[in-house]
């Protein structure tokens, strides 16, 4: 049943979410486009004898502000999408199971388990897909944006990452290639994390109050978001001294010892965020299950 | 069989996860940073010898004794350290005591600094004396600055290196001849050894004087030892008439686009009773992480875990058995964190 109740959410999500996806690309990438068109127009006016060309300077001024302005402009837009893509899935989730199409979503021969997993996968994949189009839009237009040939450090920039990545190979070895398969891992946990708080604060907004579950729902979110805060520095406190500890011994310890330290400590970091990703999740379905009154 | 694909997707990642500690394991990794220092305290010991004014340095760390004599340099010659390392023992020369400065731990010069106040003198080796030596008759990669009075910290950069073969080159047509006495603010034209912090020397070449807005040059090389007083400055009460030679207009015009470039002399300092030895380092290092990790590693997940194996048997939590995973992942973080302690530990011991 997981994989129809998976299979007609995300066909709903992806109904409108596509072309939002593709708004947000098309957003990003025009922001490069933009960047560069300012870029080449500050180089023409900064060029030597520019000014003596009153015809050209009019565009080159115009292209410098405006490519800036609609750089920028494309950026909000961009932020925008993902945003909107975000608000649709939790509100997907917030109409099937807390209004009355609640009533049909309940009645269904599921378990609300079940239910639960199918959006909590939904909202996971969602939000790989905004991250996976930021990123691959970002990176195209970093290189349309980029003219390479007006900034000879670039090359240079390129070339130090390279080297630095030979120096970090050369110390630790293959190490960071497992610090590389680890860290989608790491992301994922993440993800499950802060969208079993969403749902939480959603749930309980719907549960405990009557009227205006959705205000109430994005007040607890506020309220939960400012302690998780707090809460997060007395725990990350300690954690950064703890590292600098670290740091003090692997100064001195060989490459395969500092690797499979750091292998372990990201390790540790994601069992950390698993497992508070689990209890919020946990604890949002015995609630689902056993306090929620749609009556 | 429902659960095939979750199987093999398991087994597949076990393998690649194998396959890959396979390749890190015997990782050719450099052992750079592998320390090799054993030796905990590395406080010099000195003694100096009154019959043959030397001092004598023994340095722990490198097991080697270095011999120092005194170092007169002529008054236009000075010692300028970007880097002042100071060692922990003082010394007596003569009845008074002096803190022991150079510009690098094993360096070949030293500068002793009375702590009662009074004039620092120097010492160098053998070594040192001949590199001093051949400095100030031979000044070779240096880089070249104007200082406003011989004892303010703020110079002026931005001269060319070629500076003083220009002024060398200058024709002596238009020069002037002048008393010491009559020379009055001027700027110093000098020379810093350059090539690193162990390089502390530095040599007056020359000075430049405005008058009848015009721009004149001194050349120091020209002068007597006797026309300068201690801190390199002239001595105005020395009857002596020099010639000032006049600057063309390219050399003018460096000379005051020099002086819109102000920096502040300040070297570096750094104490000998400063260093901590590694092993005090990794023992502090693991202390540190002990304390930080016992209660975000061990007794934050000890409640998620205890949680895990109470709420299945709970009614007011539906007693369901999903719990059991939340226990099954905060057994997980506890070993990962036993598993990093005892790592560093042992690093901390073996290394």
């Amino acid at each position: 049943m997981l994989k129809k109740c998976l299979k007609y959410d995300l066909a709903a999500v992806f109904r409108i979410l596509w072309i939002l996806l593709i708004i947000m690309l098309g957003a990003v990438l025009a922001a490069g486009v933009s960047m560069r068109v300012c870029i080449e127009s500050a180089l023409f006016m900064s060029m030597d004898g520019a000014e003596a060309n009153p015809l050209m300077m009019f565009p080159a001024l115009l292209g410098t502000f405006g490519g800036y302005f609609s750089a920028i402009g494309c950026f909000i837009a961009a932020v925008g999408c993902a945003t909107v893509c975000t608000i649709l899935t939790y509100w997907r989730v917030y109409s099937n199971f807390f209004t009355d199409e609640g009533y049909l979503t309940f009645t269904l021969p599921v378990k609300r388990s079940t239910l639960y997993l199918s959006k909590v996968i939904t909202c996971t994949v969602v939000e790989l897909a905004s991250l996976a189009v930021i990123l691959i839009g970002g990176v195209c237009a970093l290189l349309i944006a980029i003219p390479f040939d007006a900034y000879p450090y670039i090359p240079q920039a390129f070339r130090e990452m390279g080297t630095a990545f030979t120096e970090m190979w050369g110390s630790v070895g293959i190490w960071p290639l497992v610090w590389l398969l680890l860290m989608p891992l790491f992301m994922v946990a993440n993800l499950l994390a802060s969208n079993g708080l969403v749902l939480l604060c959603l749930t309980l907004g719907s549960a405990i109050f009557k009227k205006g579950k959705l205000i109430a729902s994005i007040g607890i979110y506020w309220l939960v978001n400012q302690l998780s805060g707090v809460l997060a520095e007395i725990v990350v406190f300690p954690l950064i001294f703890g590292m600098s500890g670290l740091m003090m011994v692997m100064e001195s310890a060989g490459g395969f010892v500092t690797g499979l330290t750091v292998t372990v400590a990201i390790l540790i970091g994601v069992a950390m965020t698993a497992c508070g990703a689990a209890l919020l999740h946990f604890i949002n379905l015995t609630i689902l299950e056993r306090k929620l009154n749609l009556a | 069989m429902k659960r095939n694909y979750i199987t093999r997707a398991l087994a597949l990642l076990l393998s690649l996860m194998t396959l890959l500690s396979l390749a890190a394991l015997p990782t050719l990794a450099a052992e750079d940073n592998a320390s090799s220092e054993t030796v905990e305290d590395i406080t010099v010991t000195w003694i100096y010898n009154h019959a043959t004014d030397e001092l004598t340095g023994y340095f722990p760390d490198t097991d080697t004794t270095l011999v120092y004599s005194r170092l007169e340099l002529p008054n236009r010659a000075f010692y300028l350290p970007m880097k002042l390392y100071e060692y922990e023992n003082t010394v007596d020369v003569n009845g008074a005591p002096y803190a022991i400065q150079s510009p690098d731990r094993h360096s070949h010069l030293l500068c002793l600094d009375p702590v009662n106040g009074g004039d620092p003198i120097l010492y160098a080796t053998a070594e040192g004396r001949d590199h001093a030596l051949n400095f100030v008759t031979r000044p070779t990669d240096t880089s070249p600055y104007l200082i406003e009075s011989e004892h303010s910290p703020i110079y002026y950069d931005s001269m060319a290196t070629d500076t003083l073969d220009r002024l060398a080159a200058l024709p002596t047509e238009g020069q002037i001849t002048c008393t010491l006495a009559d020379l009055k603010n001027g700027y110093t034209y000098e020379l810093w050894e350059r090539g690193g912090e162990e390089n502390a020397l530095a040599v007056i070449a020359g000075y430049f004087y405005e008058t009848d807005a015009k721009l004149y040059y001194l050349d120091a090389t020209a002068l007597s030892d006797a026309c300068f007083d201690r801190e390199g400055g002239l001595n105005p009460m020395k009857s002596v008439t020099v010639t000032l030679i006049p600057l063309d207009e390219m050399l003018t015009e460096e000379v005051y686009e020099s002086l819109n470039h102000t920096s502040l002399y300040s070297p570096r300092v750094e104490y000998e009773d400063d260093y901590v030895s590694p092993a005090t380092q990794r023992t502090v290092g693991v202390v540190l992480l002990y304390i930080c990790m016992l209660p975000v590693g061990i007794l934050l997940p000890s409640l998620s875990f205890a949680a895990g194996l109470v709420f299945p048997h709970l009614r007011a939590f539906g007693k369901k058995k999903r719990w059991y995973a939340l226990t099954a992942i905060s057994a997980a973080w506890i070993l990962l964190t036993v598993l990093l302690l005892i790592i560093v530990t042992v690093a901390a011991i073996l290394v």
